[in-house]
């Protein structure tokens, strides 16, 4: 499995197991993108509560999120969220509707709250709507992607940062790689990639962090992705994950290849030492044993 | 092993055999010491003079001899920046299991990447040849290990690419 | 008649030293200790362990006539060894010092013995009968620490080889040891002026050796060359040759002519002069090696060695010669009127093995001279 699931298999659970037993619950439990959960039964155990915190909800919201989720989630998405939590949904025990659906659809909703600004922009373009000229999301304490509509295309720029030096150098690889898979395929976006300084296309845009730990990646996306705007978004939004998630992998990768060289030196360097003489020994019972 | 370390290799050997030929000295400067004195070089008579064999400006090994130590820093070959990584990475694997390595020396030499010291005491308690392979030994693997990573690498990356970009057409 | 005969007696052993019948040995496994061995049928048997130092033995000898055991060690103290009541008795040395000492050799008369040491000075120590202990006359003059001693046939002249990469012959004439009645070869030469200095070597000079006549001296230095000094002459006149092999690390005269030499190639080296001094041949060839021989292993040690080793048997370990380590020492084990017949060496391996000079040059076609 090389692509990242889009929905929280926790929160898939948590919504199962509320209609298939009557413990009650209290749970946190977190999320790519420093994404934080919370699920907890009433006292009475008659309404799942389900939280989501995330950095730039406020934008996500406004840029097409609450409508959105409006629609997805329709009377379970509360217009007031719960304390320390941006967006909220209860789930009464009396659920009427197909409840696997329903925990499908909660599993993916932190999927839907990023996907909102994505899809809004998609389907602007399809419709030729006027659309603000950028949209930052800032999704995290440190990162942002921008979401661009040019004509009909849509560019999509992330901005990335390493915490490890390390990091940059394995990114710039793999980034690399995108930019050059691209090449011997058809229909894909285009992808270019920077260091340090940002693309034109944020030109003007204010907030934008540059210096060597950020990179710069966009997506030109073109009309035929718009048309499955969905995928696209699921996509779009799990990039960086994606990376970081097949980095953290290299990285691990090279931990255990190092791992066996090591050994194999330590055998090596063992071969340097002598056998050790051996020495009969008697045991207390009598018995002769031989120290290998 | 590439055919073109060869020879780089053999001078290695044939230096290191040479100069592994140690014993124990107690020490002339300080009363009941018995201290490596290729680290100490209180007495300059007992240092002989230091042998640098280099392929090129990054792939050279310095030995330095004494009459009861000697000590042997390798600098790898970095071709470039993830080279540089996963030397950094390999050196900083093997320092944390020094204990197992007896020869490793905590720190490197000023210069080089990884530094073995090797006493009269390693010698006494150990095959002399069979020192110097392992660090014939350690010299091939270092050089594979940083290639074979870097390809696996490169492949990860192609296939992670692909099989992202196959997602959208 | 096989060539050699190995004892493993330890893990490491840094010096041996026979007693005057080759019933004993001494030998000292790279600790504070000296262990006695005694020959019992065809094996050894540890009998004493002489543990009075407190840091590694350096070197040791034994007085055959005397049946005195001296010992050095890095804890800057020698000790002479003396068998009573079934024990080893030590008696300390003063020697005056506070660095290690290095080597110890008794002169031929054993009234007097010379001690190396780390202090660039070479103890000559001798027994004050009024106090009941030995006492040292320093010999100063070295740059750097003293490695080898050794005492010309005349009780007289001493040698010394030093890390300061010179070799030096003194008048170690001592009036309360040697009494009036001794006449010395370079005359009224003042205690501790070095008669002679040779410099030919350019690094740590390990070994050195006057011949069984007292003719000439044999030293060896770090850089792999060889030198005998010619004493017929005044000044001596010096043969310098290079070996090809690893350094040298003891000399033994076998004949006037012939000289084996031991060290880091783990392979007795004959060398030998006729009309000039030459390096003849190795004494251990490969095919008579029988240490090599093909162990049985179990099959606990089969798996054992694939975890440790990552190899299934440490077949390829062995050296094709029969020391597997530097040979560090290597003393007489039979000779007569100056001819050794046979020789034994230790080395840092912890195999003391014992020559058979005939034999040698029976089966590796050798010449000795």
């Amino acid at each position: 499995m090389l692509l990242l699931e889009t929905h929280n298999r926790i929160l898939y659970d948590e919504v199962v197991a509320y209609f298939n037993s009557d413990r009650r619950t209290d749970n946190i439990f977190a999320d790519f993108d420093g994404v934080k959960f919370h699920t907890f039964t009433s006292d009475d155990k008659s309404t799942l509560t389900v939280s989501i915190s995330i950095k730039g909800a406020s934008d996500l919201l406004k840029q097409g999120g609450s409508a959105l989720l409006k629609s997805v989630y329709g009377d379970l998405f509360q217009a007031k969220p719960e304390g320390g939590y941006d967006v909220t949904l209860i789930i009464p025990s009396t659920y009427s509707g197909n409840k696997d659906e329903l925990a499908k659809k909660v599993g993916l909703l932190k999927r839907n709250l990023v996907a909102a600004p994505f899809l809004m922009v998609f389907e602007g373009v399809e419709s030729k709507k006027a659309l603000p000229d950028i949209i930052t999301i800032d999704y995290r304490s440190d990162e942002s992607f921008y979401i661009k509509p040019q004509g009909d295309n849509v560019i999509v720029v992330f901005d990335i940062t390493f915490k490890d030096a390390d990091d940059v150098v394995l990114s710039k690889i793999f980034l690399q790689s995108f930019v050059d898979a691209r090449k011997t395929m058809n229909n894909t976006p285009s992808v270019t990639f920077s260091q340090k300084d940002p693309p034109l296309e944020l030109k003007g845009v204010k907030g934008v962090r540059t210096g060597a730990h950020h990179g710069f990646v966009s997506f030109v996306l073109f009309p035929a992705h718009l048309k499955k705007p969905q995928e696209t978004a699921d996509l779009i939004q799990t990039f960086r994950d994606y990376l970081h998630y097949h980095i953290k992998c290299a990285k691990a990768y090279m931990h255990t290849s190092m791992r066996n060289r090591v050994e194999s030196l330590i055998q090596v360097l063992n071969r340097a030492k002598p056998e050790p003489v051996t020495t009969v020994k008697r045991t207390i019972t009598g018995k002769f044993f031989k120290q290998q | 092993m590439s055919l073109a370390q060869v020879p780089y290799l053999n001078c290695i050997r044939a230096t290191l055999t040479a100069s592994m030929c140690l014993q124990n000295f107690g020490s002339q400067i300080v009363e009941r010491h018995n201290k490596p004195e290729v680290e100490i070089k209180t007495s300059k008579e007992l240092v002989l003079n230091p042998v640098i064999i280099a392929r090129n400006k990054a792939e050279r090994v310095l030995i330095e001899t004494s009459i009861n130590s000697i000590r042997i820093s390798v600098s790898i070959k970095k071709s470039d920046e993830v080279d540089v990584i996963i030397a950094k990475k390999f050196v900083r694997f093997l320092a944390q299991r020094a204990e197992h390595f007896i020869i490793l020396r905590r720190k490197a030499v000023e210069g080089y990447d990884i530094s073995f010291l090797v006493t009269n005491f390693h010698t006494e308690n150990m095959f002399k040849h069979k020192l110097v392979d392992f660090i014939i030994q350690f010299m091939e693997d270092i050089d594979k290990e940083i290639s074979d990573l870097k390809l696996t690498l490169n492949a990860r990356g192609r296939s992670v690419a692909t099989e992202y970009l196959k997602q959208f057409a | 008649m096989s060539t050699h005969e190995i004892e493993h007696l330890a893990t490491c052993i840094t010096a041996h030293a026979w007693n005057a019948d080759r019933s004993r040995v001494a030998i000292c496994p790279n600790n504070n200790e000296v262990h006695v061995y005694a020959k019992q049928g065809t094996s050894f048997v540890c009998e004493h362990i002489l543990s009075e130092h407190d840091q590694v033995v350096t070197c040791i000898d034994w007085a055959p006539k005397t049946n005195r055991i001296l010992t050095s060690s890095q804890d800057r103290n020698a000790y002479v060894w003396t068998f009573k009541d079934g024990q080893w008795k030590p008696v300390l040395v003063l020697l005056r010092i506070n660095r290690a000492a290095t080597h110890v050799k008794w002169s031929p008369q054993e009234n007097k013995f010379a001690v190396a040491t780390g202090a660039k000075l070479v103890c000559i120590c001798f027994f004050e009968e009024e106090h009941d202990w030995w006492a040292s006359n320093h010999i100063k003059k070295h740059k750097s620490t003293v490695l080898k001693v050794d005492w010309h046939p005349n009780n007289l002249l001493l040698a010394t080889s030093s890390s300061d990469f010179k070799v030096r012959v003194f008048d170690a004439y001592i009036r309360k040891a040697d009494g009036r009645s001794v006449t010395r070869p370079y005359g009224e030469v003042p205690f501790g002026e070095p008669i002679f200095e040779f410099n030919e070597c350019s690094s740590w000079v390990h070994a050195l050796k006057w011949s069984p006549s007292g003719n000439s001296l044999a030293y060896s230095s770090h850089d792999s060359v060889f030198c005998v000094a010619d004493f017929s002459t005044n000044p001596p006149t010096v043969e310098k040759i290079k070996l090809r092999s690893l350094p040298l690390r003891d000399l033994l005269y076998i004949t006037e002519n012939s000289i084996v030499g031991v060290g880091y190639d783990c392979n007795p080296l004959l060398i030998t002069n006729s009309g000039g001094w030459k390096f003849s041949d190795e004494m251990d060839k490969a095919s008579t090696s029988g240490a090599a021989g093909a162990e049985a292993t179990s099959a606990r040690k089969l798996f054992q060695n694939k975890v440790d080793l990552g190899e299934s048997s440490k077949s390829d370990t062995k050296l094709s010669t029969a020391h597997q380590n530097c040979i560090s020492f290597i003393v007489p084990f039979k000779s007569v009127g100056g001819v050794v017949s046979d020789f034994s060496t230790s080395g840092l391996d912890g195999n003391v093995i014992i020559w058979h000079v005939k034999a040698l040059e029976a089966k590796n076609k050798l010449k000795v001279l």
